[in-house]
């Protein structure tokens, strides 16, 4: 089966250490979370599994795949979706396009664009404006729109909720547990760990580019030490 | 009035090759944040292959132009390769770098061709058609018809198909673009091409208006880099504007100020990036922090 | 300076050369030593200031065309000619410098390489520059009596001028100037917050150039008496740019090898020229990915390929000395912001803040990502000029105010991402903080280069204890990219403390340091605090937030949510709903106060 496994994986900028022998395993239809303060090393993590930054590692597989190996723009043919940080949609390009390149790699005859329409109806009402004029919400769910469209078996997620509203981020959150329903693996990154305990089952803790505790999201939720990292305290 | 439109007339005909050399360095720049200073150089190459070919193959002028674009776009290719390791790193010393290129094309041109160049006979025989006074030379159209056929292939090229849209895609967020499946590698090389090809089409273009000579790639090449300035670099709307403006610019100037046009057109221009440095269309990167 | 003795056999050498050369030999070596000037020119404005300037030549141009219209259109003798020709090439100078205040990089270029165009539009067209013929017969240049049509002689007059050009140009780079040019061409923000004038420095860059330009114009209209438009085309620049990037272009000295050797190169292949300009090209085109820095860079560039086989010893940091501490005379407030708001292009960055800091304060500014901490700083130091609002500092509205007035009103920051000047060394990184003058002090160079060369010294002494404070001294003559993280975000610690502030902004200055290293930043920060210097910091490190700050500001979309003491804002719902996301159980108050205990001990 497809699951995603990572063992030992460093990032490091220049001389500048981001991540440091991080492990951990998404099964298929699992989600699970990593939760830390800026600056903890998530970001970097979830960069470097998909090849956008500077790694060493042990192991990064996804199922028979040796992602070590593969190059960057290969890994959405594996069907790994991927959200970035700041949502990174192409601001010039209309709503359909950025979702079409979501489908780059496959035929462009037949793709799930009105499965994302039907589950983003706003999308679908805004498909011939520029991604650009989006509001942070929108564009938000293009991005994850677009990742949909490589019909992916794991989805990555860097913070999704992001400058968005509480009323938003609710909304990011029921969108994922659907999608998780429905048999997606996810493995979402984010700052803010309400919305990490609620859409994941499993989660890491991360401090300082280290994984400092795991558990279940439930556990996790009432552990002194996520207040400690997060607050000081 | 009747020379005012003559003047237009003129203006628009280089202002359309003009367009033509400003996209090619804007596509390229926006893709790939590299300038090229040499282009200049390859639009002097695309005018000497095309009316070498032209006149010593007898082939129709449309074979000529599609033989200069492969020439051409296969020397683009080498520029990119060479100065890759310098992409989106030392912006000076890339900029440095073209400039080397283009006085090696030169140089080649001189070697391969001879220093005193030669001109090229009209492609097209029929004489100038007369509307309500203003004789306007066929030429002058079938340049505008072929710049403006161009201008939509590549448009079309960029909205329409899958590799156009992957091309703007590299251009607004190469890592997103990555991240999607697109190998950005890929796709700048098939810019520099696009861009060199376009370049050749302008040289070939401008060969029988003008004198085909090794140092045509000079002033021409800084012609329609002032253009894709004067639109906003990196647009390609911009570039279409600027070129047009470029070339009533400086057939204005040539009308009214006659030897020193060239003078007039450089003042002005610098007086209008001055005010707006961004251009019509452009974003706001000209003091690159 | 002691390294340039070696100058000294070189300029015997210069002048005994004549004695060993032939009539066109000399010539030769005349034309050579005016490359060397233009040379010299290009390499201050490009290779030291990072002007991209293609127009050198029109103002080499200038000058000589000066002379030549001045002497034989207007009557004037050569030497009041070349007064009046060194004038106009350093006005036009100026004139083709105004697009530098707007544009930098490729748009500058292309901007003054059309000038050149014009220029040269403009000569060959002109009745009383001659147009396409030139003007011939410009008189004979005499001095003291003697008649200086000999290439002999004239090559003693070249030779002097050159060597006053090349040793003001040498006391440029080496002096205060040149290192706020250099620093403006790595990163004009980071030297405008250091207290450098970026526009007048641009200026001045161009103003060297036209200087350089003029003085080999008039040596050439003196030697060649002559003047026509080829000798000031396009093709003439790319030669000069050859020279320049093939000596190396930041090197004065490199620049001067390039002039030379290739003034000799293109005699030597007089007969195959097309072949010629094809070298240069490719040259350039291998240097320019091969060996960057020119024949200038490549001792060094092989003596790091030899060491960087051997694995190369890892610099260590000395210990901090704190400062003296003060008892700070606190009557006013070091800062207030007053309403503050800052809106991008429909996107509200700020929205309304307002906050006070004390003086003798260490104040904390937290808040999620995108919350607006880095632009309140960007506003304070003047990177920003606020949409509305105002900025008060010690109760003088500084609101609107350009960096580097704010920087010499005492105001240093660090940055997120370390903006360290990466080409110079950590003693010159320091020596710009130090150095506090206005740009408009230059004028001391033409007039009393010897108060430069001793102001240099006292900011050499007080460099030295800086860099004994701050425990530097192992890495003082390294480049900064050589030395690991923590090292460069002490150094930068250390060059905001050169410039004797009283307000010190320290942006994330504990991003990406280990665990020992936070505790010496926070000695370090508590240290300046008690020598009487105001601290404000953003951090993302709650711990050293908690344990280090009198007073906590948190931010969130813009707004200040919460201010107050350290245990007060951690257990404020609305942090703890930023920050975790909303009704996550809050930490108690005992818990709260229990833990800034544990972190203060």
């Amino acid at each position: 089966m497809t699951t995603l496994t990572v063992e030992g994986l460093s990032v490091h900028y220049g001389g500048v250490r981001a991540a440091h022998d991080v492990s951990f395993t998404v099964e298929p239809g699992q989600s699970l979370g990593i939760i830390g303060a800026n600056g903890a090393g998530k970001t970097s993590t979830l960069k470097a599994v998909m090849g956008l930054a500077p790694r060493q590692a042990r192991t990064i597989r996804f199922g028979e795949h040796n992602l070590l190996r593969a190059p960057a723009h290969t890994l959405v043919r594996h069907g790994i979706g991927y959200v970035p940080e700041g949502r990174h949609v192409f601001p010039g390009l209309t709503v359909e396009k950025n979702l079409l390149l979501g489908a780059y790699a496959s035929s462009w005859k037949r793709t799930p664009i009105d499965d994302v329409y039907e589950l983003f109806p706003v999308l679908g009402e805004m498909r011939g404006r520029l991604a650009g004029a989006l509001s942070g919400g929108q564009q938000q769910m293009l991005a994850v729109g677009r990742a949909m469209m490589c019909r992916p078996k794991v989805m990555l997620l860097d913070e999704p909720s992001m400058g968005l509203s509480p009323k938003l981020v609710a909304d990011i959150a029921g969108v994922l547990k659907k999608l998780n329903a429905a048999g997606l693996s996810i493995l979402l990154v984010e700052q803010n760990a309400k919305l990490t305990f609620d859409v994941t089952t499993t989660c890491l803790v991360m401090e300082n580019g280290e994984i400092a505790a795991s558990g279940t999201s439930a556990e996790l939720s009432n552990d002194p030490q996520v207040r400690r990292i997060y607050l000081g305290l | 009035m009747q020379v005012f439109l003559q003047t237009l007339i003129g203006g628009v005909t280089f202002g359309a090759v003009y367009a033509l050399v400003a996209m090619g360095f804007s596509i390229v720049y926006r893709t790939m944040g590299l300038v090229n200073f040499a282009h200049g150089s390859v639009v002097m190459i695309g005018a000497y292959a095309a009316s070498t070919f032209y006149m010593a193959s007898k082939l129709p002028f449309a074979v000529a132009i599609i033989v200069a674009i492969a020439v051409t776009a296969l020397i683009g290719l080498v520029i990119e390769r060479f100065l890759r390791p310098l992409e989106n790193k030392d912006f000076t010393l890339m900029l440095i770098g073209t400039i080397g290129f283009g006085a090696v094309l030169e140089a080649g041109a001189v070697l391969i061709w001879g220093a005193t160049g030669h001109a090229v006979p009209s492609p097209v025989a029929t004489g100038p058609i007369d509307v309500a006074g203003i004789r306007i030379p066929t030429y002058s159209l079938l340049v505008i018809a072929i710049a403006a056929a161009a201008t939509g292939l590549l448009a079309l090229f960029l909205q329409r198909t899958k590799r156009g849209a992957a091309m703007q895609a590299v251009a607004m967020d190469h890592q997103a673009a990555t991240a999607v499946g697109i190998h950005v590698g890929r796709s700048n090389a098939m810019a520099f091409a696009i861009g060199a090809g376009l370049a050749a089409l302008a040289g070939s273009l401008i060969g029988p208006m003008l004198y085909v000579n090794p140092t045509m790639g000079g002033t021409l090449g800084i012609k329609g880099f002032a253009a894709a300035m004067l639109g906003g670099f990196g647009s390609m709307p911009g570039a279409i504007v600027g070129g047009l403006a470029f070339g009533l610019l400086d057939s204005f100037a040539a009308g009214n100020f006659q030897e020193y046009s060239e003078l007039v057109t450089f003042l002005v221009f610098a007086v209008i990036v001055m005010i707006r440095p961004t251009g019509i269309f452009g974003e706001a990167t000209v003091n690159r922090a | 300076m002691k390294r340039l003795l070696w100058l000294v056999p070189l300029a015997v050498a210069a002048w005994l050369l004549p004695y060993g050369l032939g009539g066109y030999a000399i010539h030769v070596a005349d034309v050579a030593i005016i490359f060397a000037i233009l040379a010299i020119g290009l390499g201050l404005t490009m290779g030291v200031a990072g002007q991209i300037n293609l127009a050198q030549v029109a103002f080499f141009g200038v000058g000589a065309y000066a002379v030549a219209i001045l002497t034989t259109k207007a009557g004037f003798g050569f030497w009041t000619a070349s007064a009046l020709a060194l004038l106009a090439a350093v006005v036009f100078g100026v004139l083709v410098g105004i697009p530098a205040l707007r544009m930098q990089s490729h748009y500058l270029g292309i901007v003054t390489l059309g000038l050149a165009l014009a220029f040269t539009n403009w000569v060959t067209n002109a009745h009383v520059a001659g147009r396409a013929e030139g003007i011939s017969d410009i008189p004979v240049p005499s001095m003291f009596g003697l008649d200086l049509s000999s290439g002999y002689l004239f090559y003693y007059v070249e030779l002097i001028v050159f060597a006053v050009a090349l040793a003001f140009a040498l006391l440029v780079t080496r002096s205060p100037l040149g290192r706020r040019l250099r620093a403006m061409r790595d990163d004009d923000l980071a030297a405008g917050a250091l207290g450098a004038e970026i526009p007048l420095l641009r200026m001045t860059a161009f103003v060297l150039s036209g200087l350089y330009g003029g003085l080999a114009g008039i040596l050439y209209a003196g030697l060649i008496r002559f003047v026509a438009p080829e000798s000031f085309n396009i093709a003439n620049m790319f030669l000069l740019l050859a020279m320049v990037i093939i000596g190396g272009r930041s090197s004065i000295l490199g620049c001067v090898v390039g002039a030379v050797a290739l003034s000799l190169v293109r005699e030597a292949l007089l007969d195959a020229s097309g072949f010629a300009q094809l070298g240069y090209g490719l040259v350039v085109v291998l240097v320019v990915v091969f060996a960057p820095k020119g024949l200038a860079g490549l001792p060094g560039q092989i003596r790091s390929l030899l060491r960087g086989r051997g694995g190369g010893s890892r610099a260590q940091l000395g210990p901090f000395q704190p400062y003296e501490a003060t008892s700070p005379a606190a009557e006013e407030d070091a800062l207030e912001i007053r309403e503050v708001t800052m809106r991008f292009k429909g996107l509200v960055a700020l929205d309304a803040v307002s906050l006070t800091v004390p003086t003798g304060q260490i104040r904390g500014i937290v808040g999620p990502n995108g919350s607006g901490k880095t632009t309140l700083f960007n506003v304070v130091s003047g990177f920003y000029r606020p949409s509305q609002g105002s900025v008060v500092l010690r109760g003088h509205d500084v609101t609107g105010m350009a960096p580097y007035q704010l920087s010499l009103r005492r105001v240093a920051r660090t940055f997120q991402n370390l903006r360290l000047f990466e080409d110079l060394s950590v003693r010159e990184n320091l020596l710009l903080g130090l150095d506090r003058t206005r740009t408009s002090w230059i004028w001391r160079y033409p007039s009393l280069p010897w108060k430069v060369l001793g102001y240099e010294q006292a900011l050499r002494r007080r460099a030295g204890e800086l860099i004994e404070r701050f425990g530097l001294a192992e890495v003082s003559d390294a480049e900064p990219r050589s030395l690991p993280y923590g090292i460069q975000r002490r150094i930068e610690l250390a060059r905001a403390m050169a410039m004797s502030p009283t307000l010190l902004l320290l942006d994330e200055p504990a991003a990406g340091l280990n665990g020992e290293e936070v505790r010496q930043l926070a000695d370090i920060v508590r240290s300046i605090r008690d020598s009487g210097v105001t601290v404000i910091i953003i951090e993302h490190n709650m711990g050293l937030v908690m344990s280090l700050c009198d007073q906590v500001t948190v931010l969130s979309s813009g707004k200040v949510i919460a201010d107050g003491q350290p245990a007060e804002v951690a257990v404020h719902p609305d942090v703890v709903a930023a920050y975790l996301g909303d009704s996550m159980s809050a930490p108690t108050e005992e818990t709260a106060e229990a833990a800034v205990e544990e972190a203060t001990r």
